[in-house]
């Protein structure tokens, strides 16, 4: 099996709050990992950890094999990539959508012009108006926000896709055509995904695998058939009786 | 901005600041009296054809002192500013941004200088450094720079923990590229509007120590010190001290104007 990301013992604080404990997590290739747990489990703990913005943890995380820790290098940053919840909050206010979608591509060492017709590209593929690059974000809606995120993430070419309740903020309908987006894209790009939700239905429509965690501990792992089917543990169980069944059928 | 109306604060402000420094620029120049020209025939001249704003003491034309001085006080304000404002929002956004050491160190600095009485300091400074244009430098250099840290701090430190700076930094952004490319632009237009605001409280200060002698000194005109000149003559000539006072007030609510509308725009924009 193809590990892109291994997590052992991962233990993560916040000054003198714990967040994490001790886990340990491995995420397959081309596979698609539903973190799921109630608000304050600690997994945008574990998403921030991973891409190196929370750098209070102790345990090893490791990406393609190689050991991360500090300020992760140009090349993780190419290829693992974030989707944030807030869509108000992930587009800097002052930036044209064209500077937002190419900053991260020129850094790379990709001439301006190349990546704005990139974007271009890209726009056309999130279902954006054709003037996206020229506006700012505050003319867009909260899915069309969120889908700027997510060609933004998109940019680089990633490998390993982080999408942190990319959905909770959005409207059901929107929220639909948003998760029809990631799949497809999923698909296109062969991406391996990290979906962090606490909506079960959400996971169900995307992943391939789940984790649960409740507290900063993982309660449970496996595949989400499994899963769906008969939940390993206790908090498990109680999790999936709490959703509606037409939520994921 | 993006084609939306101007307010009338903003646009008011706007024009009254652009009618002002087009007289303090061109005013000297088309005007035909000398602002140094003394007339000991032609004293305490009230307002008349020739005079439209009378003379002083010395028989000089108070419009052509009073234009003159609005260039040397304008640039003057423009001039001191620009090092306190780049100073105080780079040290501000650094305070916020990394925080810290270097915020305790930075606010430490901003506390020292906020302890003392504002004015008071300003004087002792402009004392000690001496009068005219060199004190009025370092005076500003010493306390202009607190208020723009203060707002700078404040604003990057409720930035750094937007989603959009944790996406710069996973874009692999290095800190002074997500200071100055990101952080910077939203910080700006505060500090622009703080600016405003802080230039009417300069120029005060400026006529302030004209004023009281330690500041521009004679003969060259300046607003400060021809009000101080006129002062004991207030009763028979009060066009001496009345003109130039009418010139700071207005040049005072401009710049309030503009500051004011300057904020409802950006606020309207989101901030």
């Amino acid at each position: 099996m193809d590990r892109i990301l291994e997590i052992r013992d991962l233990c993560a604080f916040y000054g003198d709050h714990q967040a994490l404990f001790d886990v340990s997590l491995d995420l397959e290739r081309h596979h698609a990992l539903g973190l799921v747990g109630e608000s304050g489990s600690g997994k945008s703990t574990l998403a921030r950890a991973v891409t190196g913005l929370l750098r209070d943890c102790t345990g090893e995380i490791r990406f393609e094999g190689e050991l991360q820790s500090g300020r992760r290098s140009a090349q993780f940053c190419r290829k693992v990539q974030m989707v944030f919840q807030n869509p108000d909050a992930s587009l800097n206010p002052k930036h044209r959508i064209g500077t937002i979608l190419t900053d991260g591509m020129v850094v790379q060492g990709i001439p301006r012009k190349q990546a704005m017709d990139a974007c271009r590209e890209l726009i056309a593929r999130m279902e954006l108006p054709a003037d996206t690059l020229e506006r700012y974000p505050r003319s867009f809606s909260g899915g069309q926000k969120q889908r700027i995120a997510l060609a933004r993430a998109l940019c680089t070419e990633p490998e390993l896709l982080i999408l942190d309740e990319p959905t909770s903020a959005l409207d059901v309908s929107v929220q639909r055509k948003m998760l029809e987006l990631i799949n497809e894209i999923r698909r296109e790009r062969d991406l391996t995904v990290l979906f962090i939700s606490h909506d079960l239905g959400v996971i169900h429509a995307v992943c391939d695998d789940i984790a649960v965690l409740k507290g900063g501990r993982l309660q449970e792992t496996g595949s989400c058939s499994a899963f769906f089917a008969s939940p390993q543990t206790e908090y498990g169980r109680e999790l999936l009786s709490a959703v509606p069944r037409i939520a994921y059928n | 901005m993006n084609g939306k109306k101007m307010k009338p604060a903003l646009k008011t402000g706007l024009c009254l600041m652009g009618l002002i420094v087009l007289l303090a620029v061109l005013g000297p120049l088309v005007y035909g009296y000398d602002p140094y020209a003394q007339d000991l025939t032609a004293v305490l001249l009230p307002p008349s054809g020739v005079h439209p704003f009378g003379t002083d003491q010395l028989g000089r034309d108070i419009l052509a002192r009073v234009l003159y001085a609005g260039r040397v006080d304008l640039s003057l304000m423009v001039l001191a500013e620009i090092a306190p404002f780049t100073i105080g929002v780079f040290l501000g956004m650094a305070a916020g941004w990394f925080g810290g050491k270097v915020d305790w160190v930075i606010t430490l600095l901003i506390d020292t200088f906020i302890a003392f009485p504002y004015y008071l300091l300003v004087i002792v400074v402009a004392f000690v450094t001496g009068a005219g244009i060199r004190g009025i430098f370092i005076t500003f250099m010493l306390v202009g720079w607190l208020l723009y840290a203060r707002v700078a701090k404040g604003m990057t430190a409720s930035l750094r923990s937007q989603e959009w700076v944790d996406a710069a930094r996973l874009q692999g952004f290095s800190d002074l590229r997500i200071i100055v490319r990101e952080i910077l632009p939203n910080v700006l237009p505060q500090a622009v509007v703080v600016l405003m605001t802080d230039m009417t409280g300069l120029l005060v200060m400026i006529v302030m120590l004209g004023y009281l002698g330690i500041g521009i000194s004679a003969p060259t005109p300046d607003w400060g010190t021809m009000i101080a000149e006129g002062q004991t003559m207030m009763t028979s000539a009060w066009w001496i001290s009345v003109i130039p006072g009418i010139a700071v007030v207005l040049t005072g609510i401009a710049l309030s104007f503009i500051g004011d509308g300057l904020a409802d725009l950006w606020r309207e924009d989101g901030f």
